[in-house]
């Protein structure tokens, strides 16, 4: 099968994801303004409004970092159920040109991922680029298997 | 592309090289999905359809199942309900919810800063615009938020990031 070409594909090993269920939309802020007072990068981060109106939140960070996002976090979010945390996620992001023309890209993304067993915790697609969380685990392998669906150019892995 | 040159004084600049618009879209919002497998069930249906997904982000509930929220094209929003809804029945926790007329604005670059992110908040509380959901990658942000209020969140930002 002819594989699809796309411009890169990213992976990150060492990262910690953290979930968090926010009542209100300005702890989020204030959250994200300590973190940048920290000089954290976020390297994965996506967010919507649920059902019962609360706003769902999943970033991660390098896992190097967790111990800083845990104090703040534990200082804005007093109530722990509201936070979930897994110390060793990564993540494999496809950035590529055709998302706006090639209807299917993150069904073969996901389906080439499923096929090998490996879990997507999060997911977040940008105009030209898909993030997946996985385990940390499982970044190796997701990366072989993508490599088999997509065409990537010569030296960007 | 449009390109936005406003400037505040009195925040600290967030600095970014452009914003893109999109509008004419219906968001989604489906909850309470099993497992990976449902998930993929929901990309391959509409996949087959040639429905294109503008925007996708999916996060892990409470109850360990995921929420998934979609933006389609205003002309594709019938039958991507009609798909959601059949392969994924309104029962117990499962749930396919049409949001409302939807526009996605998409800041570049991101690079990962978290400043950008506590600014688009701040700027949408300020705005009183609800935030709706919110992607990013290494490249750019993109925010969904109701499309009777795009227009101020443009200029919100607009107002706020400087052009680098």
């Amino acid at each position: 099968m002819e594989r699809l070409q796309v411009f890169n594909i990213l992976n990150h090993e060492y990262l910690s994801q953290i979930t968090l269920r926010l009542k209100e939309n300005t702890c989020l802020n204030g959250l994200f303004e300590r973190l940048k007072e920290k000089e954290i990068k976020i390297k994965f981060f996506t967010c919507h409004q649920q059902r019962d109106a609360c706003l769902g939140v999943t970033f991660c960070v390098e896992k190097s970092y967790l111990k800083p996002v845990q104090e703040i976090l534990f200082q804005l979010c007093p109530n722990e159920e509201d936070i979930q945390i897994h110390k060793d996620a990564g993540m494999v992001a496809i950035h590529g040109p055709h998302f706006a023309e090639i209807p299917g890209i993150i069904y073969m993304m996901h389906a080439c991922l499923s096929s090998e067993g490996i879990t997507v915790a999060a997911i977040s697609t940008t105009v030209s680029t898909s993030y997946f969380v996985i385990p940390a685990a499982d970044v190796v392998r997701a990366m072989d298997t993508l490599k088999s669906v997509f065409e990537i150019p010569r030296g960007k892995v | 592309m449009r390109l936005l040159g406003e400037i505040s004084d009195t925040m600290e600049k967030g600095l970014i090289s452009g914003i893109m618009q999109r509008g004419h879209l219906e968001a989604v919002l489906v909850s309470g999905v099993a497992d990976d497998c449902a998930v993929g069930k929901i990309f391959q249906i509409l996949a087959h359809q040639k429905i294109n997904l503008e925007f996708i982000n999916q996060i892990p509930n409470q109850k360990k199942n995921k929420n998934v929220v979609l933006c389609v094209d205003r002309k594709d929003i019938a039958s991507t309900l009609a798909l959601l809804r059949e392969i994924t029945p309104e029962d117990g926790d499962r749930d396919v919810r049409y949001l409302f007329p939807a526009g996605i604005l998409s800041l570049f670059p991101h690079r990962e800063s978290a400043l950008i992110i506590s600014m688009i908040v701040q700027c949408l509380v300020d705005g009183e615009i609800p935030l709706v959901a919110v992607a990013s990658s290494l490249s750019s942000i993109s925010c969904v938020v109701g499309e009777d209020r795009l227009h101020d969140a443009l200029r919100l930002l607009g107002r706020n990031f400087g052009l680098s």
